[in-house]
């Protein structure tokens, strides 16, 4: 515990100008962390592809910047499903399901794993191959007994993921009008 | 030293805030952030890992449509929304389930589900990508996997799965199984909560703005539902969601409080017609 002498204690208090930088000190302080917290608050990430800024919170509104995914913007103001965000120099008006709180993180792949099963000997390469094996026989508990009820398909499963995807493309698909 | 004594407060402040306003102040935060996401990246993996577990049980229950060009146009028009609107981290996968069940599934870890039975009752492809949004809003707020309750003590939603999947004895792997079957119960008998149902709704609207589709679309799918409901056809559908006149209601008023009715949008109703004829 730090003890401070009554002498030295009343010198400080009755420092006007001391108390005055105090006080200043704790000002820039507070002013900074506040602003830190709301600077990190109003970072967000768009988090796909064909993002663009409108002038106004319109659908009609016209269209004036492209933003590519994972581009950190600055939220400045909302209005109803609509976002106003800044990035760089433009500014403009986005739809509120385009942005997120978190970065772009890289994509989790299944059948890349799946790959790796051949080389790479990790914990889960070990567990897609438990849920392969499972997939076929079914759990079993020590008494032979089913523990699930539910019939699995994994055989359909994996024609269904091994149909190809092009992000780019389906989007271009997406934006055809008739 | 009397001296020093004097203005100490002063030093520290002036040494903390120099520290505050320093690079490595900075550089402190975004670790902090960095971590944080980190963690959110381990918890995709098993949410996956355990979302596949369930996608194997529908189609366990529902046989898997195996017409290509079907099931391409779905995967096209759900992978244009989620690579606009979706989670980023995600590879989606959308099948189709050949059944007269009217429904549509969405499984943690981004396998969407769509019945034919559903597919029939459509009209155009707006109705088609809204109600992909809506399975894909269920998706995108972790739905399930809040309800389950997985969450643990940290901020990472999916943590609870990691703790049942990070190690690999047989009393884990069987308690994997149990979530897997609480999983697939909640999906054909239990349901989600009524906010989750409706918040989905409302977020499927704005993602059917958001891509320029006629959000009209959306509620005009759900009140062609009533006479099915209301004769059997849609059983699981039933049990699973709220009645048609709560969400009906629940949207019109999420119009109307953000000034939504005078949005137009495209149907694309040939091309929709077009592959859903031919067989």
């Amino acid at each position: 515990m730090i003890v401070i002498p009554q002498k030295q204690l009343d010198s400080f208090l009755q420092g006007k100008k001391i108390i005055l930088q105090f006080f200043a000190a704790l000002f820039l302080l507070l002013s900074f962390f506040l602003s830190s917290v709301f600077a990190t608050e109003n970072t967000v990430y768009i988090k796909g592809l064909g993002a663009v800024l409108r002038e106004q919170p319109s659908i009609q509104s016209k269209k004036t910047f492209k933003l590519s995914r994972g581009t950190k913007v600055l939220s400045i103001e909302s209005k109803g499903i609509w976002q106003k965000v800044e990035s760089g120099v433009s500014q403009g008006w986005l739809l509120r399901g385009q942005i997120s709180k978190f970065p772009v993180k890289r994509k989790t792949l299944i059948l890349a794993q799946k790959i790796q099963l051949l080389s790479a000997s990790g914990r889960r390469v070990r567990l897609r191959t438990f849920s392969a094996v499972v997939g076929v026989k079914g759990l079993v508990d020590s008494k032979g007994k089913k523990i699930s009820p539910y019939k699995t398909d994994y055989t359909a499963l994996e024609w269904l993921e091994q149909l190809p995807s092009n992000e780019e493309n389906s989007v271009i698909f997406l934006s055809f009008t008739e | 030293m009397a001296h020093f004594n004097k203005y100490l407060w002063l030093h520290i402040f002036i040494f903390s805030f120099g520290f505050a306003v320093s690079g490595q102040a900075q550089e402190f935060r975004l670790r902090a952030h960095h971590i944080f996401w980190k963690n959110q990246e381990a918890g995709t993996d098993r949410e996956i890992d355990f979302g596949r577990g369930v996608a194997a049980k529908i189609l366990g229950k529902y046989p898997l449509l195996r017409d290509e060009r079907k099931v391409k146009y779905i995967s096209q028009i759900g992978t244009g929304i989620t690579a606009q609107l979706g989670r980023p981290e995600l590879r989606y996968y959308f099948g189709i389930l050949e059944t007269d069940e009217i429904n549509a599934f969405a499984v943690p870890g981004g396998y969407i589900f769509v019945t034919m039975g559903a597919l029939k009752l459509m009209r155009n492809e707006a109705q088609l990508a809204g109600v992909l949004a809506h399975e894909l809003a269920h998706v995108g707020q972790k739905h399930i996997v809040r309800k389950l309750k997985l969450q643990s003590t940290d901020s990472s939603l999916t943590s609870g799965i990691a703790q049942v999947l990070g190690s690999s004895t047989l009393a884990s792997k069987i308690a994997l199984e149990r979530l897997n079957d609480l999983a697939f119960k909640m999906l054909m008998e239990e349901g989600l909560s009524k906010e989750d149902e409706e918040d989905a709704d409302q977020k499927a609207l704005e993602m059917l703005i958001t891509l320029g589709y006629d959000p009209h679309s959306y509620l005009n799918y759900l009140q062609s539902l009533k006479p099915h409901l209301a004769q059997g056809g849609a059983e699981v559908l039933s049990k699973t969601h709220p009645t048609i006149e709560f969400r009906y209601r629940s949207l019109k008023e999420f119009i109307s409080r953000h000034q939504l009715d005078n949005i137009q949008g495209k149907k694309n109703e040939k091309r929709f017609k077009k592959i859903m004829a031919k067989s």
